[in-house]
């Protein structure tokens, strides 16, 4: 492991809370590895991380930790192919397994911090959760008010009928 | 009806911005039932996946939407477009398209307003299956889709066609790449006696014709296709020496299929115009795929002159002399192997060895047409055990019907040598009696798993005749398997009450119902639902 690996840095949460981890941990995250290199001297100055509280970016960090040594990114076609997938790995199945509230937070995260790993895998989460689901269940879940008049609920069911399944 | 109007609630869901929940609805596409649950939540929902659901889209769906003006609404969303049979006046040719990029006019018959407004400059692939081709759709697709990249043409009939006329269209087709043609009992008419393919052509798959009377002019024409990536010739009887050259000295070619009895002789003209060349040109420089159905014995001729690039491979031996496998342990770079045996093909141990050099192999499927019994009594859980502890990499294994040789002891093997299976074709007749439990799942990653029979120690058959204990083999399986999603019982005896003896079929296990007998009921539930309403 080189030394830029082990070096530590200090993310400021949005409620004001300093946590010290590896810069290694931090650059999944491309908004902080961008704000490295811009300011040159990592460690020395504390980075904002204005729009996630600590809870968060505990959480965030967490993920972050497990995957610090995977492939970077992949090309643009390659994640086109991997999005057709819903399947996400048990690890991070588990991780995800969050209260809802959490869950959306770490999915608003992941997309402020730019970890595109991240929001795949909680995009995916949320995909799954609605998947084969009737649409009363899908409101049950995200606890979503059905707005659609007698009428229109009858007559979109009557024009996308061909659609439904089992 | 208006549906303009969005109610925002304060559900979780809402705070997401419009683009991730975009992204979110995103992994819904093509999962028509889950898209077709989501447009009915709300509003705001039904504005966004609306447009994923009628992406790809029939005329018979259109049929079902009553007024033009919801015709035309739903038309305005879709991609892709299939003309099927219905009954044409249900659905209004007047429709605009405005976001099409490929049809299929399939079995069905299209007003001359219809053409015109399909056949449009944007298109970029266009079909025609069991279809009527008359000249004035040619004239239209040469006018009207100067864009377009993918052509296929199959069970069509070609009424008064001028004799080059197709062909010149092809010419007239600058950015065609993929041409596809298939059962068409006029092709000779239809390309005329000097084919013109296009120069710039990179798929080209010719299918059920019977082309042997312009196999040279089709040879010469070949020539000319110097950027050919994938050639699929399937019963064309346009295989010959000569074709197998001018393929193997291009640079581009990475997929070639050939489903065709090829000639001994094509083969020896092949071996001996390869061994003329020089080192320094080796032939399909660039070949990755390569599928030959059914193979002579001197296939591996054919072999032994393709580079090391192939990662691709299948092949249904036609001989009795063991030949095939021994080649294939010097292309040590393959990935996928799909290897199948003909009725009168020996298989051996040695063959086991030496595909068990293979270790790169991520896929291997073994097959054999008509299994005989006593095909493979050599077999043992030891051999078994010697070849897949060979491939570390396996992901996807099917192992042909060898009757009762291999035992859980084989299976426990697969799971020890193989951690990354994700889909498993064990055809063979398992004891699921003599299966159990270990601490830690035996296969973290399988996701289908198919059996050849799945029995218990009485001989009985666990699924599809309410065996008792058929939800407690189901938890098992989901034990050892925790993602298994896929089951299946691929020779299961058919429910009697036929007036033939007992015959086989598949059966498709829902192991979560199989699991939780309320998924089946709530299911059921589902489908008289919708019955009450259709009614």
């Amino acid at each position: 492991m080189s030394s830029t690996d082990e070096q530590k840095i200090i993310l400021v949460s949005s409620d004001g809370v300093n946590i010290e981890t590896a810069r290694i941990i931090a650059e999944r995250s491309m908004l902080i590895k961008n704000m490295i290199d811009d300011l040159g001297n990592p460690g020395e100055e504390p980075i904002p991380i204005m729009n996630v509280s600590e809870a968060v970016l505990r959480k965030v960090l967490e993920w972050c930790d497990h995957h610090k040594k995977d492939a970077p990114p992949e090309k643009d076609e390659d994640a086109e192919s991997r999005k057709k997938t819903t399947d996400i790995e048990e690890w991070d199945q588990k991780f995800m397994q969050v209260d809802q509230e959490m869950l959306f937070e770490i999915i608003l995260a992941a997309n402020y911090m730019d970890i595109k790993a991240l929001l795949d895998v909680g995009c995916k989460t949320v995909a799954n959760m609605i998947k084969g689901k009737s649409p009363e269940e899908i409101r049950k879940t995200f606890n979503i008010q059905n707005d659609f008049t007698p009428e229109e609920e009858e007559q979109i069911r009557r024009e996308n009928e061909w659609a439904e399944d089992r | 009806m208006a549906l303009s109007t969005h109610y925002r609630g304060t559900s979780g869901f809402d705070i997401l911005p419009p683009e991730l929940q975009h992204d979110i609805f995103g992994y819904l596409a093509g999962d028509k039932a889950s898209l077709s649950s989501a447009i009915l939540v709300s509003k705001v929902w039904y504005n966004c996946c609306v447009q994923m659901l009628w992406y790809k889209s029939k005329q018979s769906m259109l049929s079902k939407v009553l007024t033009f003006d919801r015709q035309q609404y739903h038309a305005s969303m879709i991609h892709n477009f299939t003309l099927d049979r219905c009954i044409r006046e249900e659905v209004s040719d007047r429709l605009e398209f405005q976001l099409l990029e490929e049809v299929l006019f399939c079995n069905c018959r299209s007003t001359d307003i219809q053409l015109r407004s399909l056949l449009q400059p944007g298109l970029h692939t266009l079909g025609f299956q069991d279809f009527e081709l008359h000249a004035n759709i040619l004239d239209l697709v040469e006018m009207c889709c100067p864009k377009l990249q993918s052509l296929t043409i199959s069970d069509c009939n070609t009424p008064k066609l001028d004799d080059s006329r197709f062909s010149k269209v092809l010419q007239s087709l600058k950015s065609l790449r993929r041409l596809h043609l298939e059962s068409l009992p006029d092709i000779q008419e239809i390309l005329g006696p000097r084919i013109d393919f296009p120069e710039n052509l990179e798929e080209l798959t010719l299918a059920n014709l019977d082309a042997f009377d312009f196999r040279s002019a089709f040879d010469n024409s070949l020539r000319k296709c110097t950027k050919l990536r994938k050639v699929h010739l399937e019963e064309t009887s346009l295989v010959s020496a000569n074709m197998l050259i001018i393929l193997s000295n291009y640079v581009s070619l990475e997929e070639l299929y050939i489903n065709e009895w090829l000639e001994e002789e094509a083969f020896e003209q092949y071996e001996e115009r390869c061994s003329r060349r020089s080192p320094g040109s080796p032939c399909f420089q660039k070949l990755r795929k390569l599928s030959i159905i059914p193979s002579s014995g001197l296939v591996a001729s054919l072999l032994s002159s393709v580079t090391g690039n192939l990662v691709d491979l299948r092949l249904v031996v036609h001989t009795n002399h063991q030949i095939v496998c021994p080649a294939l342990s010097h292309l040590p770079a393959i990935v996928h192997l799909e290897l199948g045996f003909s009725g009168d093909t020996v298989f051996s141990a040695a063959d086991l060895d030496h595909l068990s050099k293979l270790s790169n192999l991520e896929s291997l499927r073994l097959g054999r047409m008509r299994p005989a019994a006593g095909w493979c009594d050599w077999l043992t859980d030891q051999h078994f055990e010697q070849l897949v502890s060979k491939l570390p990499q396996l992901r996807h294994l099917v192992f042909p019907p060898v009757g009762k040789v291999l035992t859980f002891v084989a299976v426990e093997s697969l799971a020890r040598s193989c951690p990354l299976l994700e889909k498993c074709e064990l055809l063979w007749e398992h004891d699921l009696s003599t299966w159990h439990a270990s601490k830690a799942p035996l296969f973290p990653k399988l996701h289908t798993l198919h059996f050849g029979q799945a029995k218990d120690h009485d001989d009985k058959e666990i699924w599809g005749f309410r065996h008792a204990e058929a939800g407690s083999y189901a938890r098992l399986l989901r034990a050892l398997a925790p993602r298994l999603k896929d089951l299946c019982v691929r020779f299961n005896r058919r429910l009697s009450g036929g007036k033939f003896t007992p015959t086989k079929r598949h059966l498709d296990v829902d192991i979560d119902e199989e699991i939780d007998p309320d998924l089946k009921e709530a299911r059921m539930h589902r489908i008289r639902e919708r019955y009450e309403r259709a009614r």
